[in-house]
């Protein structure tokens, strides 16, 4: 991690649904220019952790400091205007708008004529796909196309910090790889923040830079991808690299506790 | 019919005595309990949220088919038949099926490795294995070229096993299939068999779990079960038709006799939870009457309470600390000797059901009529918490090679800090350097295949050398104060029992288990668990940050909390017993590390090298 304060700094957050916790006290942080990836099962707490940062949902306890500012309890639309913009899970497209008018939506709090239509370039030579179907429905886009155009929606905010929810959600293996070369494009070249969440760990990991593991609302691991990529359990559970047969050469099957050492 | 009574055992002649009808074998009782009580629950268990029942006459039926299987096969009496599973009916079945056909019983803790799983198998010359799934059975795989006795291994949950073609694994249900046709032709085989046996065979082997050297097969006799049965109204009130809870493991001595051996005597309906995970549920479902468990259990469920009503609302926590006080009042005066009347009184009935019954529910202690603990050192501030919500929370001691109890505190006649009388037929004395000694029908039948480390045990007049050190006061109760092994000597010559203080380190909610150490130091040290639930809470309510275990245990905050919670306990230290510095590990421990033990404890000896690195920085 740089030395310089966090981009987006979250500590001891706590969030309920009624009367169950799903984030039960998560503390990272979000280096400026950096891909910082969360990952976990179904039911880990990913997508209200990105939902309450983002504004959608108010946490019980904890502080969210974006540039050391408390932006917890804020309404999205001043968190937006911020500068995080949130690429929901399942991509949430305007179906009965074209392509070109859902970018649109996107620019929507901007005043800025020319640096819009400079970003709408930009976002076409990304997504050279888009371009072809500018005036299309984006209901009739496929899930690949979708998610394209979901990204580049939140593109047209000029986010400092954009915050990914699963992309790879319900997307073929190449077109996941696509996304996630394209987001890492973006990263290097305007230096944007982003913060993924994820349940594919394999295309996180070789991605992202640093990365956060959850299971059960909590934080069991937090290191650099590439010292995640090297634990065992993260190996063995997360990345399905096998763990050593046993004596007699049969695949090993007994459950084994992680312990993530 | 032969409902329990309170009766004293001490005078009655083995004929007449209703907890053992005479028998002189455990495999006699119970099968006369089972044509007794033919259609009254014996074992009830939870599959997929659902409770089901076994009467008494089915329990016999099914120990009898695996006992005429387990012959089938080849097995002989005296073989020795061990179960690698969590507890269920099936381990039970197996367990007596065997023990009825003259044959060894035998169990290995579930959280075991293949390593402890070899060293066990060979050492007893188990002939046949009973594992509970593909994870136990993968263990056993694993090493059963280097255990050459072992013919058969039979498994019990066969999900996953679909495709296995091993001659030597076999299923339960295939083999209990095998027996229970082989009762028909030949059921009699089985009681033959029990009529052959006697006081003298060898009922079960109990490994025990050695934290110095290899574990050894510690030998349990019959006549030192039906010992042990002959004397439980001394410290049990249940009655038959009550319910325990089985969590612990069936390995271990004292839920052996807990829930095997005890329920032969009594007849208080055996309830097995779904898994290790729904425990605490299941103990709110069925409320049990009898619980045994180590101090650690009782302190789980005291800080989970205490931490609960420090987020409650201000009326209910202004009730409770009024109750509790009240109740400790009461407590401290009963424990003095006061009578009754000055302190149980209508007015702290009241505040009892007011305050706890909801948090006795909660715990699953609504019913409980017989609260014992022991096998570890007891903070006394535990107990009179518990006496002052009306749970008469008693000690008890007693270890493998005394099949059990020794002394327990009869409810009557609490002493905080001790751990009761011996029950008659036993005797208890101290022998140099305070070493308690024990004798009497209780005590073991040796160490398996090793005669000499048996004769380092039991003396030429009878003694056990426990290896503990306590005193006896003048009522004859046994206070207990460490394992001599385990006194430390400082640098200065001076003897610490490290037991005293790290009883009182764990009392704290935020304290897992310490290990203290100090041995030819100048100044005693201590490596402390943490309890991660507790700590993460008092993290989130302080706002301090941490990612992950291992940055929860560094946070400056953390560090704090912990060195708080060791000066108070220091305040109450003497000056040389004070601990002048800590670390926290740093790791997440479970069962299957080395550093604990299966029920959870430090090892003193393995923590204490593991992390000879955090020792020396504190000694620098």
């Amino acid at each position: 991690m740089n030395m310089s304060a966090p981009l987006l700094a979250v500590r001891n957050l706590e969030t309920w649904y009624g009367p169950v916790c799903a984030i039960r006290g998560v503390s990272l942080a979000v280096a400026a220019g950096r891909i910082v990836a969360v990952l976990g099962a179904n039911g880990a707490g990913k997508t209200t952790l990105l939902n309450t940062i983002a504004g959608v949902i108010d946490p019980f306890k904890g502080a969210i400091e974006y540039r050391g500012e408390a932006i917890h309890g804020r309404d999205p639309d001043q968190v937006a205007r911020l500068g995080l913009t949130l690429v929901p899970e399942g991509r949430r497209v305007f179906p009965f708008l074209s392509v070109a008018d859902n970018l649109a939506m996107g620019s929507f709090a901007r005043r800025d004529r020319g640096g819009q239509a400079e970003d709408l370039e930009r976002i076409y030579s990304w997504f050279p796909r888009l371009k072809e179907r500018m005036a299309q429905h984006a209901g009739l886009l496929s899930g690949g196309e979708q998610q394209m155009l979901a990204i580049g929606r939140a593109m047209m905010a000029r986010p400092d910090l954009l915050l990914l929810d699963e992309p790879s959600l319900g997307l073929s293996p190449l077109l996941t790889r696509e996304i996630f070369n394209i987001v890492t494009r973006i990263n290097a070249e305007t230096g944007m923040t982003v913060l993924v969440v994820e349940q594919n760990a394999q295309v996180a990991l070789a991605h992202a830079h640093d990365g956060y593991i959850m299971e059960l609302g909590r934080i069991v691991a937090a290191d650099t991808c590439a010292a995640l990529m090297a634990k065992d359990d993260v190996r063995e559970f997360y990345l399905g690299i096998g763990a050593p047969a046993s004596a007699d050469g049969r695949k090993r099957r007994w459950k084994k506790t992680k312990t993530w050492r | 019919m032969h409902s329990a009574v309170a009766v004293e055992s001490i005078s009655m002649s083995k004929q007449e005595n209703p907890l053992t009808l005479g028998c002189d074998t455990a495999a006699k009782l119970f099968r006369a309990r089972a044509r007794m009580w033919g259609a009254a629950p014996a074992l009830r268990w939870k599959a997929r949220g659902i409770w089901h029942s076994a009467t008494w006459a089915e329990y016999l039926s099914a120990a009898r088919a695996v006992g005429l299987a387990l012959a089938d096969l080849g097995v002989a009496r005296g073989e020795v038949v061990t179960l690698l599973a969590e507890n269920r009916p099936e381990w039970l079945y197996a367990d007596m099926g065997a023990q009825g056909m003259g044959m060894v019983g035998n169990g290995i803790y579930p959280t075991s490795s293949p390593e402890q799983v070899e060293h066990v198998l060979g050492d007893s010359h188990t002939r046949v294995l009973i594992v509970e799934d593909d994870e136990q059975l993968d263990k056993a795989l694993a090493v059963r070229e280097r255990c050459p006795k072992l013919m058969k291994i039979v498994v019990m949950e066969t999900e996953g096993l679909r495709g296995l073609a091993d001659p030597m694994v076999t299923s339960f249900a295939d083999f209990i299939a095998r027996g229970s046709q082989l009762a028909v032709e030949r059921g009699a085989d089985f009681d033959a068999a029990i009529d052959e046996g006697g006081p003298e065979d060898i009922a079960f082997l109990v490994y025990t779990s050695g934290t110095t050297g290899a574990p050894k097969g510690a030998m349990i006799a019959q006549r030192n079960l039906i010992f042990q049965l002959g004397t439980v109204r001394e410290y049990l009130t249940v009655e038959k038709g009550d319910k325990t809870l089985s969590f612990l493991p069936l390995c271990h001595i004292a839920e052996r006799m807990a829930t095997v051996f005890n329920q032969l005597a009594i007849g208080y309906i055996v309830h097995f939870p779904e898994n290790a995970g729904t425990v605490a549920n299941d103990m709110r479902e069925v409320s049990p009457h009898m619980v045994f468990a180590p101090p650690r259990f009782w302190e789980k469920m005291y800080s989970q309470v205490e931490l609960f009503m420090r987020d409650a609302i201000v009326p209910a926590r202004a009730l409770y600390n009024m109750a509790l006080k009240a109740g400790m009042k009461a407590a401290e005066a009963r424990l003095a000797g006061r009578p009754a009347a000055e302190w149980d009184s209508a007015k702290l009935k009241l505040l009892r059901t007011l305050a706890f019954s909801n948090v006795r529910d909660f715990l699953g202690l609504a019913s409980v009529k017989n609260a014992i603990t022991g096998a570890a050192p007891v903070p006394p501030d535990l107990l009179k918490w518990y006496l002052a919500l009306g749970v008469d929370l008693i000690e008890g001691f007693g270890m493998t090679e005394t099949t059990g109890f020794v002394c327990a505190t009869p409810p009557a006649n609490i002493k905080v800090g001790f751990a009761g009388r011996c029950a008659p037929g036993v005797e208890i004395r101290l022998a140099a350097d305070d070493e308690i000694l024990v004798r009497g029908g209780n005590v073991f039948a040796g160490y398996w295949n090793a005669p000499a480390k048996t004769a380092e045990t039991i003396d030429a007049d009878g003694w056990l050398h426990t290896g503990d050190c306590g005193e006896i006061d003048a009522d004859g109760y046994l206070a207990i104060r460490d394992r001599i092994k385990d006194i430390i000597i400082t640098s200065g010559g001076k003897n610490i029992t490290p037991s005293n203080i790290e009883n009182q380190l764990k009392f704290s909610p935020y304290i897992a288990d310490a290990v203290v150490i100090g041995e030819a130091r100048h100044y005693l040290t201590c490596l402390i668990m943490i309890d991660q639930e507790n700590v993460a809470s008092f993290a989130q309510d302080a706002a301090v940050p941490f990612t992950d275990f291992a940055s929860l245990t560094r946070a400056p905050e953390v560090l704090r909390l912990i060195g708080a919670e060791i000066e108070a306990v220091n305040q109450r230290l003497a000056r040389v017993e004070q601990v002048k510095t800590f670390r926290i590990l740093a790791q997440l421990l479970t069962a299957e590390d080395e550093e604990l033990t299966p029920t959870m404890k430090l090892k003193r000896r393995v923590v204490a090298t593991k992390y000879a690195g955090l020792v020396e920085e504190m000694y620098r």
